[in-house]
């Protein structure tokens, strides 16, 4: 278990949770296709935010997202 | 019967709204481009049978429970107003997520058609959809459409499809999944099945070693200062003022012929107010068309390639600074066209504050109704034309990073909040679609200059012509008229900025009204009729005579330009502010805001910029400094007290815990 | 006044008239600036019902 800040490039990580108390962004995340269970990839890292792959398509999430999103190997 | 368009942010749904109607409302390649429903009928070639058919084009959305409020008017439209059918645009290239909104559409109930949009650059990418199993499996038709194209495009098949969907009478009311993780249980099964990819979308494409070139950190800046200077040469500098000049060549030919037509008999004072007040008044603000067409078309093709989202992402790190986030450049870059839909996609800001501080910055972004000033002001004063009005957006954009600041400082709010934003993929712009949106800008140009352009601009020359006697005005005496003795009181105020002659003063007030009617009102007033020089095929030059006539030094003349930008906008943009920032506070709080920062900003220029000239400060320093004063002083005041008021905040939190 | 100066105005009357009337018609449909440069994406033109038009 980590967050998503600290995971590699190019790999699919295993989605574990999102660790916030804004419940609505979590919400927001899990229509995108984020959510416990579902891969996610990081493309790159830009300026502070960070590229990511879900389901097909690209997100740019800032630094703070990605520390709230927990993943697993 | 009404259709809905209704899809994930960025499939296409507006696109097809316009394909199937012949609007021509606004897209680009970014998500939230469309902020409010817009409805119109469908053309009369998609249905033979002459069918009244209302095609309501919706926001997107990612689901039906809403998380901004331009989703939620999707949201309320599906279940409140009950579409007759729904037409859910699905994402070819993104089809996983999209099913998640289609099953949910799907379970209310109404009758649902399903387009399978940028179905060609799915093929491109050599992903397979095996359609008749996808539309087995959801039970509703599906259909492959690609709504740029304007052929073979699958719109009548699908206009059919929708006609028979409306007509049935038996409404399949399918459950796919009783949770929302059920939900994505039963895509992901039914993705594997319908659909093969030739390539996983994890790899790295082209694409993204662009991103990294354009959204570098250290890069990215530099390539977005160089954009919007290459746009704004190209309006201003280069292929503006060339057209320009032909341009106004049949304005001062329509001129002349109308002066020849009537002749010495006729009242000077009809005269007059109809070649200077109507069609010079009118005509200096037109000569400016050939600018903006250009400025338009540039945009139209910035927003169509993709690179504003990622202008977005570049910014977001120095927003944030500030309090806003990345999202609030979209506003801002929409508003170099026109402040009014700026405002309005501030809607797809979810945070209160941040939403309502871009609502209230975007206006300082030059809007395309400015940029008749600042041709004018940096034609007639300046030679380096191309660098002062670029250095105008780039001075917008420091002030709003600055305004930004202290209000975050004023309301005491400094959440943060998370950003998140999809990056659309990249596509060579649409010609077609640009020269489309440059028209249509041009067409509405035209007319404003010729309903409430030319209304002032007449209003203005009767005023200018008359005193409080109704009699005529002697050229010896303008001073008499009621403009003059109207417009004199205000214009002691600017006489600190350098600029207090009564003329100036009238044109920044009718500026008020529309933004083109300072360039209208000057001309009116000064009685210039046009401001290109015919010869040298660019703007006048700073030796010519409209700067004589103006009578203000380049200093001055810079300090008029940034009051003119940076003071409110336009009546109906403020009316846009008030209905996105819903609080009357806001409102009065933004316009005071703008107020001081307009007159500040002017001070300042005026009065260092003669001091750095001739050595010594400019006329009424002591006075100005006193008003400029006054104005930091206050919101000084108001940025301590929300800082006393955050402690108080704290300490009860601290108790409560 | 001459014959002439009626006719000037006469034209100029009707231009402003043209004008003013533009701009309340657009008033009334729901258009609130007229010919503003955002192209019709700030006008809440509600075609409900009625596809006449």
């Amino acid at each position: 278990m980590m967050s998503l800040t600290q995971g590699n490039l190019n790999k699919a990580y295993t989605v574990n949770s999102v660790n916030t108390d804004q419940e609505d962004i979590r919400e927001f995340l899990f229509t995108l296709g984020c959510y416990p269970g579902e891969k996610i990839t990081i493309i790159s890292k830009l300026a502070s935010n960070y590229i990511v792959n879900i389901k097909d398509a690209r997100y740019s999430i800032d630094e703070d997202l990605a520390e709230a999103i927990i993943v697993g190997a | 019967m009404k259709i809905a368009l209704a899809g994930n942010p960025n499939c296409g749904k507006t696109t097809m709204f316009n394909a199937l109607t012949g609007r021509n409302e606004r897209v680009g390649n970014w998500a939230g481009v469309t902020v409010d429903k817009k409805e119109a009928c469908i053309k009369q070639s998609f249905t033979p049978e002459n069918e009244k058919l209302i095609i309501v084009d919706l926001p997107g959305a990612y689901s039906l429970s809403a998380y901004s409020n331009e989703e939620s008017i999707t949201k309320d439209f599906i279940l409140k107003e009950k579409p007759d059918v729904i037409v859910n645009i699905v994402d070819a290239t993104n089809l996983n997520r999209s099913l998640f909104l289609t099953t949910q559409l799907i379970e209310l109930g109404i009758p649902v058609v399903v387009a399978l949009n940028k179905i060609d650059l799915a093929d491109k990418k050599g992903n397979r959809i095996d359609i008749p199993a996808l539309s087995q499996t959801l039970k509703v038709p599906v259909l492959r459409t690609i709504s740029t194209k304007n052929s073979d495009n699958g719109l009548p098949e699908l206009i059919k499809a929708v006609l028979a969907a409306g007509k049935s009478d038996q409404i399949q009311r399918a459950a796919f999944a009783k949770n929302d993780k059920q939900r994505y249980t039963f895509i992901n099964e039914l993705v594997r099945e319908v659909e093969r990819k030739k390539l996983s979308s994890d790899q790295q494409t082209k694409q993204d070693q662009i991103d990294r070139i354009v959204a570098h950190k250290w890069l990215g800046i530099p390539i977005f200062a160089a954009v919007i200077y290459l746009v704004f040469s190209i309006s201003q500098a280069w292929v503006g003022p060339f057209l320009a000049d032909y341009f106004v060549g049949w304005i001062d030919r329509l001129y002349e012929v109308v002066a020849s037509l009537l002749g010495e008999g006729v009242n000077p004072v009809l005269t007059t107010l109809l070649l200077d007040g109507i069609i010079g008044g009118v005509g200096a603000v037109i000569g400016f068309l050939p600018l903006i067409m250009v400025l338009f078309f540039c945009l139209a093709l910035l927003e169509d390639c993709g690179y504003m989202a990622r202008v977005a992402v570049v910014m977001d790190r120095f927003f944030k600074k500030v309090g806003l986030s990345g999202k609030s450049i979209v506003p801002m870059v929409i508003g170099t066209g026109c402040a009014i839909p700026g405002i309005m996609s501030t809607r797809t800001i979810k945070n209160e504050r941040q939403r309502r501080t871009t609502a209230m910055l975007t206006p300082f972004m030059p809007c395309g109704a400015k940029l008749p000033i600042i041709a004018l002001f940096a034609g007639v004063f300046f030679a380096e034309k191309a660098w002062v009005g670029t250095s105008m957006y780039f001075l917008g954009i420091i002030v709003i990073f600055f305004s930004a600041l202290i209000i975050r400082k004023i309301t005491g709010d400094y959440s943060r909040s998370y950003f998140i934003m999809e990056l659309p993929e990249y596509r060579i712009p649409s010609l077609k679609r640009a020269v489309i949106s440059m028209f249509s800008r041009a067409k509405a140009f035209i007319i404003k200059a010729g309903t409430i352009i030319l209304v002032c601009n007449a209003v203005i020359h009767l005023l200018q012509t008359f005193d409080w006697r109704f009699q005529v005005v002697p050229e010896s005496a303008p001073e008499t008229s009621i403009l003059a003795s109207i417009a004199m009181p205000l214009a002691v105020l600017f006489i600190p900025l350098g600029f207090g002659i009564w003329q100036f003063a009238a044109a920044a007030v009718t500026g008020f009204i529309a933004k083109e009617n300072v360039v209208g009102t000057l001309a009116v007033t000064f009685a210039i009729t046009n401001f290109f020089d015919m010869e040298e095929f660019t703007l006048v030059g700073s030796s010519t005579e409209v700067g004589t006539v103006l009578g203000l030094t380049s200093v001055a003349a810079l300090a008029y330009l940034v009051f003119n930008l940076f003071t409110p906008p336009c009546f109906a943009a403020i009316g846009a502010m008030n209905s996105e920032m819903e609080s009357r506070k806001w409102l009065g709080g933004a316009i005071a805001f703008q107020m001081g920062m307009g007159y500040s900003l002017a001070f300042l220029v005026y009065q260092f910029g003669t001091l750095f000239t001739t050595g010594s400060f400019g006329e009424g320093f002591a006075a100005g400094l006193i008003i400029v004063f006054t104005v930091v002083a206050s919101v000084i005041i108001l940025m301590r007290r929300s800082t006393g008021r955050r402690q108080i905040k704290t300490n009860v939190q601290v108790v409560k815990s | 006044m001459s014959g002439m100066d009626w006719i000037v105005a006469g034209v100029i009357t009707l231009i402003i008239f043209l004008a003013v009337s533009k701009i309340l018609k657009d008033r009334k449909s729901g258009v609130k600036c007229t010919g503003c440069s955002c192209a019709g994406s700030c006008d809440q033109r509600a075609t409900s019902g009625n596809c006449a038009e």
